[in-house]
Protein backbone atom coordinates (compact mmCIF):
# COMPACT_ATOMS: atom_id res chain seq x y z
CA UNK A 1 0.00 0.00 0.00
CA UNK A 2 1.00 3.55 -0.86
CA UNK A 3 -0.86 5.56 1.67
CA UNK A 4 -1.08 4.96 5.51
CA UNK A 5 -4.08 2.92 6.02
CA UNK A 6 -6.21 5.54 6.98
CA UNK A 7 -5.48 7.73 3.99
CA UNK A 8 -6.17 4.97 1.74
CA UNK A 9 -9.26 4.27 3.20
CA UNK A 10 -10.54 7.79 2.92
CA UNK A 11 -9.70 7.45 -0.82
CA UNK A 12 -11.85 4.15 -1.35
CA UNK A 13 -14.86 5.84 0.33
CA UNK A 14 -14.57 9.38 -1.63
CA UNK A 15 -13.80 7.02 -4.73
CA UNK A 16 -17.34 5.53 -4.12
CA UNK A 17 -19.27 8.33 -4.75
CA UNK A 18 -20.82 8.85 -7.81
CA UNK A 19 -18.67 10.57 -10.98
CA UNK A 20 -15.41 10.47 -8.68
CA UNK A 21 -12.91 8.46 -10.12
CA UNK A 22 -9.77 7.35 -8.32
CA UNK A 23 -7.76 10.78 -9.82
CA UNK A 24 -9.96 12.84 -8.01
CA UNK A 25 -10.28 10.42 -5.11
CA UNK A 26 -6.94 10.83 -4.45
CA UNK A 27 -6.66 14.58 -4.86
CA UNK A 28 -10.39 15.61 -2.76
CA UNK A 29 -7.87 13.36 -0.17
CA UNK A 30 -5.13 15.28 -0.35
CA UNK A 31 -7.47 18.55 -0.03
CA UNK A 32 -8.96 17.16 3.10
CA UNK A 33 -5.76 16.12 4.85
CA UNK A 34 -4.26 19.53 4.04
CA UNK A 35 -7.07 21.54 5.65
CA UNK A 36 -7.76 22.43 9.14
CA UNK A 37 -9.32 20.18 11.51
CA UNK A 38 -12.54 22.42 12.54
CA UNK A 39 -13.23 22.45 8.92
CA UNK A 40 -12.62 19.06 8.39
CA UNK A 41 -14.85 18.27 11.65
CA UNK A 42 -17.91 20.54 10.05
CA UNK A 43 -17.57 18.47 6.83
CA UNK A 44 -18.28 15.20 8.45
CA UNK A 45 -20.65 16.30 10.48
CA UNK A 46 -22.70 17.84 7.64
CA UNK A 47 -22.43 14.71 5.90
CA UNK A 48 -23.76 13.01 8.89
CA UNK A 49 -26.55 15.46 9.65
CA UNK A 50 -27.74 15.11 6.03
CA UNK A 51 -27.88 11.81 6.23
CA UNK A 52 -29.51 11.58 9.93
CA UNK A 53 -31.69 14.37 9.88
CA UNK A 54 -33.93 13.90 6.56
CA UNK A 55 -36.68 11.81 5.97
CA UNK A 56 -38.56 10.94 3.06
CA UNK A 57 -41.73 13.41 3.34
CA UNK A 58 -44.70 11.07 4.04
CA UNK A 59 -46.83 12.60 1.47
CA UNK A 60 -44.82 13.42 -1.71
CA UNK A 61 -42.09 11.56 -0.43
CA UNK A 62 -39.62 14.76 -1.61
CA UNK A 63 -36.47 14.43 1.12
CA UNK A 64 -37.59 16.90 4.26
CA UNK A 65 -36.19 17.57 7.67
CA UNK A 66 -39.88 18.06 8.95
CA UNK A 67 -42.63 15.40 8.20
CA UNK A 68 -44.92 16.22 6.25
CA UNK A 69 -42.61 18.30 4.05
CA UNK A 70 -42.66 22.41 3.97
CA UNK A 71 -44.12 22.34 0.56
CA UNK A 72 -47.07 19.71 1.71
CA UNK A 73 -47.57 21.99 4.60
CA UNK A 74 -47.70 24.91 3.12
CA UNK A 75 -51.33 26.46 2.95
CA UNK A 76 -50.67 28.75 -0.17
CA UNK A 77 -49.91 25.65 -2.76
CA UNK A 78 -52.51 24.86 -5.18
CA UNK A 79 -53.55 21.21 -3.39
CA UNK A 80 -55.47 20.18 -6.45
CA UNK A 81 -52.41 20.00 -8.61
CA UNK A 82 -50.05 17.56 -8.20
CA UNK A 83 -46.54 16.88 -10.23
CA UNK A 84 -44.88 13.51 -10.39
CA UNK A 85 -41.42 13.58 -10.55
CA UNK A 86 -38.38 11.57 -10.82
CA UNK A 87 -36.47 12.62 -8.07
CA UNK A 88 -35.60 15.31 -5.70
CA UNK A 89 -33.42 16.91 -7.67
CA UNK A 90 -36.43 17.78 -10.02
CA UNK A 91 -38.41 19.40 -7.42
CA UNK A 92 -35.26 21.92 -6.73
CA UNK A 93 -35.73 22.90 -10.64
CA UNK A 94 -39.59 23.05 -10.58
CA UNK A 95 -39.22 25.08 -7.96
CA UNK A 96 -36.56 27.21 -9.08
CA UNK A 97 -38.80 28.12 -11.90
CA UNK A 98 -41.26 29.77 -9.38
CA UNK A 99 -44.11 29.01 -12.34
CA UNK A 100 -45.29 26.02 -10.45
CA UNK A 101 -47.69 26.43 -7.44
CA UNK A 102 -49.08 22.67 -6.36
CA UNK A 103 -48.01 20.16 -4.75
CA UNK A 104 -45.43 17.37 -5.87
CA UNK A 105 -45.18 13.72 -5.90
CA UNK A 106 -41.67 11.85 -6.03
CA UNK A 107 -41.00 8.34 -7.54
CA UNK A 108 -37.44 8.03 -6.66
CA UNK A 109 -36.82 6.47 -10.14
CA UNK A 110 -37.74 5.70 -13.47
CA UNK A 111 -38.86 2.30 -14.67
CA UNK A 112 -35.64 0.84 -16.46
CA UNK A 113 -36.03 -3.02 -16.83
CA UNK A 114 -32.10 -2.85 -17.86
CA UNK A 115 -31.83 -1.79 -14.08
CA UNK A 116 -33.90 -4.12 -13.21
CA UNK A 117 -35.96 -1.27 -11.54
CA UNK A 118 -40.06 -1.88 -12.82
CA UNK A 119 -43.11 0.03 -11.90
CA UNK A 120 -43.63 -1.42 -8.33
CA UNK A 121 -39.95 -0.19 -7.11
CA UNK A 122 -41.46 3.32 -7.82
CA UNK A 123 -43.71 5.34 -5.17
CA UNK A 124 -46.78 5.02 -7.30
CA UNK A 125 -49.15 2.82 -4.86
CA UNK A 126 -48.55 5.75 -2.89
CA UNK A 127 -49.40 8.17 -5.81
CA UNK A 128 -52.60 6.04 -6.04
CA UNK A 129 -53.33 6.06 -2.30
CA UNK A 130 -53.50 10.12 -2.44
CA UNK A 131 -55.76 10.41 -5.60
CA UNK A 132 -57.84 8.08 -3.97
CA UNK A 133 -58.34 10.12 -0.84
CA UNK A 134 -59.69 12.50 -3.12
CA UNK A 135 -59.01 16.86 -3.46
CA UNK A 136 -57.08 16.38 -6.57
CA UNK A 137 -57.96 17.29 -10.06
CA UNK A 138 -54.41 17.01 -12.07
CA UNK A 139 -51.63 15.12 -12.14
CA UNK A 140 -48.92 16.88 -14.26
CA UNK A 141 -46.30 13.98 -15.69
CA UNK A 142 -42.75 15.73 -15.50
CA UNK A 143 -40.83 12.55 -15.91
CA UNK A 144 -37.06 12.95 -17.89
CA UNK A 145 -38.22 13.12 -21.73
CA UNK A 146 -35.87 9.58 -22.18
CA UNK A 147 -36.81 6.20 -22.33
CA UNK A 148 -37.51 5.40 -19.14
CA UNK A 149 -39.67 8.50 -18.12
CA UNK A 150 -41.54 8.34 -21.22
CA UNK A 151 -42.19 4.32 -20.37
CA UNK A 152 -42.89 5.44 -16.87
CA UNK A 153 -45.03 8.56 -17.88
CA UNK A 154 -47.19 6.52 -20.07
CA UNK A 155 -47.32 3.58 -17.61
CA UNK A 156 -48.81 6.48 -15.27
CA UNK A 157 -51.30 7.98 -17.29
CA UNK A 158 -52.87 4.77 -18.34
CA UNK A 159 -53.08 3.94 -14.87
CA UNK A 160 -54.38 6.94 -13.46
CA UNK A 161 -56.96 7.91 -16.26
CA UNK A 162 -59.23 5.05 -14.50
CA UNK A 163 -58.75 7.17 -11.51
CA UNK A 164 -60.97 10.12 -13.04
CA UNK A 165 -58.38 12.44 -13.10
CA UNK A 166 -56.88 14.77 -15.77
CA UNK A 167 -53.59 13.26 -16.32
CA UNK A 168 -51.54 15.82 -18.42
CA UNK A 169 -47.20 15.35 -20.02
CA UNK A 170 -45.16 18.51 -19.36
CA UNK A 171 -44.26 19.96 -23.08
CA UNK A 172 -40.79 19.00 -24.88
CA UNK A 173 -39.15 20.99 -27.58
CA UNK A 174 -37.04 23.58 -28.22
CA UNK A 175 -34.54 25.28 -25.20
CA UNK A 176 -35.83 28.26 -24.86
CA UNK A 177 -32.63 30.81 -25.90
CA UNK A 178 -31.33 27.99 -28.66
CA UNK A 179 -31.40 28.14 -32.34
CA UNK A 180 -33.13 25.70 -34.60
CA UNK A 181 -30.33 24.77 -36.33
CA UNK A 182 -28.34 23.80 -33.86
CA UNK A 183 -31.25 21.62 -32.15
CA UNK A 184 -30.92 17.92 -32.24
CA UNK A 185 -33.30 16.16 -34.79
CA UNK A 186 -35.15 14.16 -32.45
CA UNK A 187 -35.38 17.18 -30.08
CA UNK A 188 -37.05 19.14 -33.66
CA UNK A 189 -39.45 16.10 -34.18
CA UNK A 190 -40.44 16.09 -30.92
CA UNK A 191 -40.67 20.36 -31.00
CA UNK A 192 -43.16 20.07 -34.08
CA UNK A 193 -45.56 17.48 -32.59
CA UNK A 194 -46.19 19.55 -29.69
CA UNK A 195 -46.52 22.55 -31.64
CA UNK A 196 -49.70 24.61 -30.84
CA UNK A 197 -52.04 26.83 -32.19
CA UNK A 198 -51.58 30.72 -31.95
CA UNK B 1 -9.06 16.03 -46.62
CA UNK B 2 -5.90 13.80 -46.77
CA UNK B 3 -3.45 12.33 -44.94
CA UNK B 4 0.16 14.10 -44.89
CA UNK B 5 2.32 12.25 -42.04
CA UNK B 6 1.61 9.13 -40.84
CA UNK B 7 3.56 8.06 -37.46
CA UNK B 8 3.17 4.84 -36.30
CA UNK B 9 5.16 3.33 -32.78
CA UNK B 10 4.72 -0.29 -31.82
CA UNK B 11 2.06 -0.50 -34.44
CA UNK B 12 1.64 -4.77 -35.70
CA UNK B 13 5.23 -5.28 -37.24
CA UNK B 14 7.05 -1.26 -37.10
CA UNK B 15 8.70 -0.50 -34.13
CA UNK B 16 8.57 3.33 -35.34
CA UNK B 17 7.61 4.40 -38.44
CA UNK B 18 7.11 7.45 -40.50
CA UNK B 19 5.50 8.28 -43.72
CA UNK B 20 5.21 11.16 -46.05
CA UNK B 21 1.76 11.26 -47.83
CA UNK B 22 0.40 13.39 -50.43
CA UNK B 23 -2.71 14.16 -52.41
CA UNK B 24 -3.67 11.91 -55.02
CA UNK B 25 -2.33 8.05 -55.83
CA UNK B 26 0.17 6.24 -53.35
CA UNK B 27 1.33 2.91 -54.14
CA UNK B 28 2.74 0.26 -51.17
CA UNK B 29 4.40 -2.31 -52.71
CA UNK B 30 6.66 -5.01 -51.06
CA UNK B 31 6.59 -8.87 -50.66
CA UNK B 32 3.90 -10.68 -48.43
CA UNK B 33 3.80 -10.60 -44.87
CA UNK B 34 6.02 -7.09 -45.05
CA UNK B 35 3.80 -4.71 -43.31
CA UNK B 36 1.81 -3.15 -46.12
CA UNK B 37 -1.53 -3.60 -44.88
CA UNK B 38 -0.96 -2.99 -41.64
CA UNK B 39 -0.16 1.04 -42.70
CA UNK B 40 -3.75 0.87 -44.10
CA UNK B 41 -5.05 -0.41 -40.96
CA UNK B 42 -3.38 2.31 -39.04
CA UNK B 43 -5.11 5.04 -41.08
CA UNK B 44 -7.99 3.33 -40.69
CA UNK B 45 -7.96 2.81 -37.20
CA UNK B 46 -7.26 6.81 -36.36
CA UNK B 47 -9.71 7.34 -38.89
CA UNK B 48 -12.59 5.10 -37.26
CA UNK B 49 -11.29 3.54 -34.34
CA UNK B 50 -11.75 0.00 -35.69
CA UNK B 51 -9.17 -2.42 -37.49
CA UNK B 52 -10.91 -4.48 -39.90
CA UNK B 53 -8.47 -7.64 -39.20
CA UNK B 54 -9.50 -7.58 -35.16
CA UNK B 55 -12.09 -6.74 -32.75
CA UNK B 56 -9.40 -6.80 -29.77
CA UNK B 57 -6.90 -3.71 -29.77
CA UNK B 58 -4.21 -5.65 -27.84
CA UNK B 59 -3.64 -7.32 -31.39
CA UNK B 60 -2.49 -3.80 -32.73
CA UNK B 61 0.30 -3.70 -30.34
CA UNK B 62 3.28 -5.03 -31.55
CA UNK B 63 4.28 -8.04 -29.38
CA UNK B 64 6.70 -7.58 -26.60
CA UNK B 65 4.88 -4.09 -26.21
CA UNK B 66 2.73 -2.32 -23.30
CA UNK B 67 1.01 -0.22 -26.23
CA UNK B 68 0.86 1.35 -29.65
CA UNK B 69 0.32 4.60 -31.27
CA UNK B 70 -0.35 6.17 -34.39
CA UNK B 71 -0.30 9.66 -35.04
CA UNK B 72 -1.43 11.01 -38.62
CA UNK B 73 -1.48 14.90 -39.37
CA UNK B 74 -4.08 15.61 -42.37
CA UNK B 75 -5.37 18.50 -44.23
CA UNK B 76 -8.11 19.96 -44.54
CA UNK B 77 -8.07 22.39 -47.45
CA UNK B 78 -4.50 23.94 -46.03
CA UNK B 79 -5.72 23.79 -42.45
CA UNK B 80 -3.12 21.15 -41.02
CA UNK B 81 -3.80 19.07 -37.50
CA UNK B 82 -2.58 16.08 -35.94
CA UNK B 83 -5.16 12.88 -34.95
CA UNK B 84 -3.04 11.03 -32.43
CA UNK B 85 -4.45 7.20 -31.45
CA UNK B 86 -2.89 5.48 -29.01
CA UNK B 87 -3.87 1.94 -27.37
CA UNK B 88 -2.11 0.75 -24.38
CA UNK B 89 -3.05 -2.59 -22.06
CA UNK B 90 -3.53 -0.39 -18.56
CA UNK B 91 -4.84 2.57 -19.97
CA UNK B 92 -6.89 1.79 -22.24
CA UNK B 93 -7.49 4.16 -25.47
CA UNK B 94 -6.93 7.64 -25.70
CA UNK B 95 -7.68 10.09 -28.70
CA UNK B 96 -6.55 13.40 -29.56
CA UNK B 97 -7.62 16.01 -32.28
CA UNK B 98 -5.26 18.66 -32.13
CA UNK B 99 -3.79 17.34 -28.38
CA UNK B 100 -7.12 18.10 -27.40
CA UNK B 101 -8.80 14.55 -26.18
CA UNK B 102 -11.68 13.18 -27.41
CA UNK B 103 -13.72 10.33 -25.90
CA UNK B 104 -14.82 8.75 -29.26
CA UNK B 105 -13.03 8.36 -32.45
CA UNK B 106 -15.55 9.89 -35.17
CA UNK B 107 -14.94 11.71 -38.81
CA UNK B 108 -17.86 13.89 -37.88
CA UNK B 109 -15.52 15.16 -34.83
CA UNK B 110 -11.84 14.30 -36.87
CA UNK B 111 -12.56 15.48 -40.42
CA UNK B 112 -11.17 12.45 -41.67
CA UNK B 113 -13.50 9.55 -43.17
CA UNK B 114 -12.21 6.67 -44.51
CA UNK B 115 -13.30 3.53 -47.33
CA UNK B 116 -11.82 0.93 -47.20
CA UNK B 117 -11.65 -1.81 -49.73
CA UNK B 118 -9.86 -5.08 -48.52
CA UNK B 119 -10.32 -9.15 -48.83
CA UNK B 120 -12.28 -9.29 -45.87
CA UNK B 121 -14.85 -7.72 -47.03
CA UNK B 122 -16.29 -10.41 -49.11
CA UNK B 123 -17.91 -11.94 -45.87
CA UNK B 124 -20.35 -9.05 -46.19
CA UNK B 125 -21.46 -10.78 -49.47
CA UNK B 126 -20.89 -14.65 -47.97
CA UNK B 127 -21.49 -13.97 -43.91
CA UNK B 128 -24.93 -13.56 -42.29
CA UNK B 129 -27.26 -10.44 -41.98
CA UNK B 130 -25.20 -9.07 -39.07
CA UNK B 131 -22.44 -8.25 -41.29
CA UNK B 132 -24.53 -6.26 -43.66
CA UNK B 133 -26.37 -4.12 -40.85
CA UNK B 134 -22.91 -3.23 -39.34
CA UNK B 135 -21.36 -2.41 -42.98
CA UNK B 136 -24.47 0.20 -43.04
CA UNK B 137 -24.16 1.42 -39.33
CA UNK B 138 -20.56 1.77 -39.17
CA UNK B 139 -19.17 2.29 -42.35
CA UNK B 140 -22.55 4.53 -45.08
CA UNK B 141 -23.57 6.05 -41.53
CA UNK B 142 -20.34 7.58 -40.55
CA UNK B 143 -20.46 11.40 -40.41
CA UNK B 144 -24.00 10.67 -39.24
CA UNK B 145 -24.42 11.98 -35.90
CA UNK B 146 -28.57 11.74 -35.88
CA UNK B 147 -28.39 8.43 -37.22
CA UNK B 148 -26.06 7.33 -34.32
CA UNK B 149 -27.97 9.18 -32.32
CA UNK B 150 -31.40 7.11 -33.45
CA UNK B 151 -29.43 3.83 -33.39
CA UNK B 152 -28.01 4.11 -29.54
CA UNK B 153 -31.80 5.49 -28.97
CA UNK B 154 -32.85 1.67 -30.11
CA UNK B 155 -30.97 -0.15 -29.26
CA UNK B 156 -31.70 0.91 -25.46
CA UNK B 157 -35.21 0.35 -26.40
CA UNK B 158 -34.52 -2.55 -27.49
CA UNK B 159 -32.59 -3.94 -24.44
CA UNK B 160 -34.84 -2.33 -22.31
CA UNK B 161 -38.13 -4.58 -23.97
CA UNK B 162 -35.72 -7.54 -24.47
CA UNK B 163 -35.44 -7.91 -20.63
CA UNK B 164 -39.35 -7.37 -20.29
CA UNK B 165 -40.09 -10.34 -22.28
CA UNK B 166 -37.09 -12.16 -20.87
CA UNK B 167 -37.98 -11.65 -17.16
CA UNK B 168 -41.67 -12.66 -17.97
CA UNK B 169 -40.29 -16.10 -18.28
CA UNK B 170 -42.78 -16.74 -20.56
CA UNK B 171 -45.97 -15.91 -19.40
CA UNK B 172 -48.34 -13.23 -20.74
CA UNK B 173 -47.55 -9.80 -20.18
CA UNK B 174 -50.14 -7.25 -19.86
CA UNK B 175 -50.56 -4.16 -21.80
CA UNK B 176 -49.90 -1.71 -18.97
CA UNK B 177 -46.62 -3.32 -19.14
CA UNK B 178 -45.65 -4.25 -22.68
CA UNK B 179 -47.53 -1.15 -24.64
CA UNK B 180 -44.97 1.39 -23.28
CA UNK B 181 -41.94 -0.38 -24.89
CA UNK B 182 -43.76 -1.25 -27.86
CA UNK B 183 -44.85 2.64 -29.13
CA UNK B 184 -41.24 3.51 -28.04
CA UNK B 185 -39.54 0.66 -29.78
CA UNK B 186 -41.36 1.59 -32.54
CA UNK B 187 -41.02 5.33 -32.72
CA UNK B 188 -37.06 4.79 -32.21
CA UNK B 189 -37.19 1.79 -34.63
CA UNK B 190 -39.09 3.87 -37.27
CA UNK B 191 -36.62 6.55 -37.24
CA UNK B 192 -33.98 4.22 -37.68
CA UNK B 193 -35.69 2.39 -40.49
CA UNK B 194 -36.15 5.57 -42.56
CA UNK B 195 -32.92 6.51 -42.60
CA UNK B 196 -31.73 3.59 -43.57
CA UNK B 197 -34.21 3.44 -46.59
CA UNK B 198 -33.11 6.54 -47.44
CA UNK B 199 -29.28 5.73 -47.55
CA UNK B 200 -29.75 2.71 -49.47
CA UNK B 201 -32.07 4.05 -51.96
CA UNK B 202 -28.99 6.51 -52.81
CA UNK B 203 -26.61 4.03 -52.59
CA UNK B 204 -28.08 1.44 -54.92
CA UNK B 205 -27.80 3.46 -58.32
CA UNK B 206 -24.06 4.16 -57.95
CA UNK B 207 -23.46 0.08 -56.67
CA UNK B 208 -25.25 -0.87 -59.79
CA UNK B 209 -23.06 1.36 -62.32
CA UNK B 210 -20.00 0.51 -60.90
CA UNK B 211 -21.19 -3.18 -61.39
CA UNK B 212 -22.30 -2.85 -64.63
CA UNK B 213 -18.84 -1.20 -65.74
CA UNK B 214 -16.94 -3.88 -63.92
CA UNK B 215 -18.69 -6.40 -66.13
CA UNK B 216 -18.78 -4.88 -69.64
CA UNK B 217 -22.63 -3.96 -68.81
CA UNK B 218 -23.28 -7.83 -68.43
CA UNK B 219 -24.74 -7.89 -65.01
CA UNK B 220 -27.31 -5.87 -63.20
CA UNK B 221 -26.32 -5.89 -59.29
CA UNK B 222 -29.50 -4.66 -56.93
CA UNK B 223 -29.06 -3.34 -53.63
CA UNK B 224 -32.19 -3.57 -51.65
CA UNK B 225 -33.78 -2.64 -48.28
CA UNK B 226 -35.87 -5.76 -46.48
CA UNK B 227 -36.80 -3.98 -43.16
CA UNK B 228 -37.90 -5.97 -40.35
CA UNK B 229 -39.70 -3.30 -38.80
CA UNK B 230 -41.44 -0.45 -40.42
CA UNK B 231 -41.23 3.24 -41.30
CA UNK B 232 -44.65 4.03 -39.82
CA UNK B 233 -44.71 3.78 -35.74
CA UNK B 234 -48.13 2.84 -35.97
CA UNK B 235 -47.84 -0.08 -38.24
CA UNK B 236 -44.73 -1.20 -36.68
CA UNK B 237 -47.02 -1.72 -33.26
CA UNK B 238 -49.17 -3.89 -35.24
CA UNK B 239 -46.05 -5.81 -36.61
CA UNK B 240 -44.96 -6.25 -32.95
CA UNK B 241 -48.27 -7.10 -31.39
CA UNK B 242 -48.24 -9.70 -34.17
CA UNK B 243 -45.44 -11.07 -32.85
CA UNK B 244 -46.22 -11.06 -29.04
CA UNK B 245 -47.26 -14.72 -28.82
CA UNK B 246 -43.69 -16.04 -30.07
CA UNK B 247 -41.93 -13.22 -28.46
CA UNK B 248 -43.05 -13.95 -25.22
CA UNK B 249 -42.20 -17.55 -25.52
CA UNK B 250 -38.48 -16.65 -27.02
CA UNK B 251 -38.16 -14.05 -24.22
CA UNK B 252 -36.83 -11.52 -27.77
CA UNK B 253 -38.36 -8.95 -29.53
CA UNK B 254 -39.00 -10.45 -33.34
CA UNK B 255 -39.21 -7.05 -35.98
CA UNK B 256 -37.42 -4.51 -35.54
CA UNK B 257 -34.33 -2.76 -37.51
CA UNK B 258 -32.13 -5.57 -35.58
CA UNK B 259 -33.33 -8.02 -37.71
CA UNK B 260 -33.25 -5.99 -40.99
CA UNK B 261 -31.50 -7.36 -44.17
CA UNK B 262 -29.86 -5.58 -46.91
CA UNK B 263 -30.52 -7.76 -50.10
CA UNK B 264 -27.81 -8.25 -52.90
CA UNK B 265 -28.72 -9.91 -55.93
CA UNK B 266 -27.80 -10.55 -59.27
CA UNK B 267 -30.26 -10.76 -61.61
CA UNK B 268 -32.74 -11.07 -59.17
CA UNK B 269 -30.73 -14.17 -57.88
CA UNK B 270 -29.29 -13.42 -53.75
CA UNK B 271 -25.72 -13.23 -54.69
CA UNK B 272 -24.78 -15.22 -51.63
CA UNK B 273 -26.24 -18.39 -52.80
CA UNK B 274 -25.94 -17.70 -56.65
CA UNK B 275 -23.09 -15.75 -57.29
CA UNK B 276 -19.36 -17.08 -58.56
CA UNK B 277 -16.39 -15.82 -56.51
CA UNK B 278 -15.84 -13.44 -59.01
CA UNK B 279 -19.15 -12.30 -59.25
CA UNK B 280 -19.52 -11.76 -55.14
CA UNK B 281 -15.77 -10.01 -55.50
CA UNK B 282 -17.12 -7.33 -58.14
CA UNK B 283 -20.29 -6.60 -56.07
CA UNK B 284 -18.10 -6.10 -53.23
CA UNK B 285 -16.14 -3.49 -54.92
CA UNK B 286 -19.46 -2.17 -56.53
CA UNK B 287 -20.70 -1.74 -52.95
CA UNK B 288 -18.13 0.05 -51.60
CA UNK B 289 -17.13 2.25 -54.66
CA UNK B 290 -20.93 3.37 -53.86
CA UNK B 291 -20.34 4.42 -50.18
CA UNK B 292 -17.23 6.59 -50.92
CA UNK B 293 -19.63 8.40 -53.81
CA UNK B 294 -22.08 8.94 -51.81
CA UNK B 295 -19.66 9.70 -49.06
CA UNK B 296 -18.09 12.52 -51.18
CA UNK B 297 -21.70 13.92 -52.06
CA UNK B 298 -23.30 14.03 -48.32
CA UNK B 299 -19.86 14.90 -46.25
CA UNK B 300 -18.33 18.06 -46.37
CA UNK B 301 -14.81 15.82 -46.94
CA UNK B 302 -14.03 13.24 -49.10
CA UNK B 303 -13.10 10.20 -47.77
CA UNK B 304 -9.60 8.94 -47.66
CA UNK B 305 -9.35 5.29 -50.18
CA UNK B 306 -7.75 2.41 -49.21
CA UNK B 307 -7.18 -0.44 -51.03
CA UNK B 308 -5.94 -3.34 -49.49
CA UNK B 309 -4.59 -5.78 -52.30
CA UNK B 310 -7.79 -5.95 -54.13
CA UNK B 311 -6.86 -4.54 -57.53
CA UNK B 312 -5.03 -7.98 -58.17
CA UNK B 313 -7.88 -9.82 -58.22
CA UNK B 314 -8.99 -8.02 -61.51
CA UNK B 315 -7.76 -8.26 -64.89
CA UNK B 316 -6.20 -4.77 -66.14
CA UNK B 317 -8.99 -3.58 -67.98
CA UNK B 318 -11.01 -3.99 -64.66
CA UNK B 319 -8.39 -2.63 -62.86
CA UNK B 320 -8.35 0.40 -65.26
CA UNK B 321 -12.17 0.63 -64.98
CA UNK B 322 -12.47 0.51 -61.14
CA UNK B 323 -9.23 3.23 -60.97
CA UNK B 324 -11.51 5.73 -62.92
CA UNK B 325 -14.95 5.06 -61.35
CA UNK B 326 -12.92 5.96 -57.69
CA UNK B 327 -12.01 9.27 -59.27
CA UNK B 328 -9.12 10.79 -58.88
CA UNK B 329 -10.62 11.85 -55.51
CA UNK B 330 -8.61 13.50 -52.56
CA UNK B 331 -6.21 10.39 -51.89
CA UNK B 332 -5.82 6.75 -52.18
CA UNK B 333 -3.36 4.30 -51.22
CA UNK B 334 -2.97 0.99 -52.25
CA UNK B 335 -1.40 -1.79 -51.25
CA UNK B 336 -0.05 -4.05 -53.85
CA UNK B 337 2.43 -7.21 -54.34
CA UNK B 338 3.51 -5.63 -57.62
CA UNK B 339 3.59 -2.20 -59.31
CA UNK B 340 3.10 -3.08 -62.64
CA UNK B 341 -0.66 -2.04 -63.14
CA UNK B 342 -0.68 1.02 -61.59
CA UNK B 343 0.91 3.01 -64.55
CA UNK B 344 -1.91 2.97 -66.77
CA UNK B 345 -4.58 3.96 -64.20
CA UNK B 346 -2.63 6.59 -62.46
CA UNK B 347 0.23 8.78 -64.31
CA UNK B 348 2.93 9.93 -61.36
CA UNK B 349 1.77 7.78 -57.89
CA UNK B 350 3.62 8.16 -55.03
CA UNK B 351 5.51 4.43 -54.03
CA UNK B 352 6.46 3.52 -51.06
CA UNK B 353 8.37 -0.05 -50.95
CA UNK B 354 7.41 -2.23 -47.84
CA UNK B 355 10.05 -4.38 -46.38
CA UNK B 356 9.90 -6.06 -42.76
CA UNK B 357 8.79 -3.05 -40.84
CA UNK B 358 10.63 -0.13 -42.86
CA UNK B 359 9.08 1.60 -45.94
CA UNK B 360 11.43 3.18 -48.62
CA UNK B 361 10.36 5.47 -51.14
CA UNK B 362 11.30 4.64 -54.16
CA UNK B 363 9.33 6.93 -56.43
CA UNK B 364 8.37 10.87 -56.51
CA UNK B 365 9.13 13.50 -53.89
CA UNK B 366 6.06 14.91 -52.38
CA UNK B 367 5.09 18.46 -53.73
CA UNK B 368 1.51 18.42 -52.28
Amino acid sequence: MIYPGPVARLIEELGRLPGVGPKTAQRLAFHILATDIHEVQRLAEALLAAKAQTVNCSVCHNITDVDPCRLCRNPERDRQLVCVVESPKDVAALERSHEYRGLYHVLHGAWSPIAGVGPEQLRIKELVDRLKAGGIVEVILATNPDLEGEATAMYLSRLLRTLGVKVTRIAHGLPVGGELDYAADDTIARALQGRREM
Amino acid sequence: MHVRELVLEDFRNYHHLELAFCPGLTLLTGGNAQGKTNILEAIYWVATGRSHRTLEERDLVRSGEAGCRVRAVVDAGGRQYALELSFHQAQGRRFSIGAKPYRRVDGTDSGLYAVLFAPEDLELIKGPPVNRRRFLDEEVFQGSAGYRRALASYNRCLAHRNRLLKDAGGSRLSASLLDPWNRQLAETGAAVTRLRRQVIASLAPGAARVQERLTGGAERLQVAYRPSGSDDSGEFVRLLEAKAHEELARGATLAGPHRDELALELEGKPLRTHGSQGQQRCAVLALKAAVAEYLRSNLGSTPVLLLDDILSELDRRRQHELMIMLGTGSQTIITSVTQGWSHQAAADPLVYEVKAGTARKVQRACTG
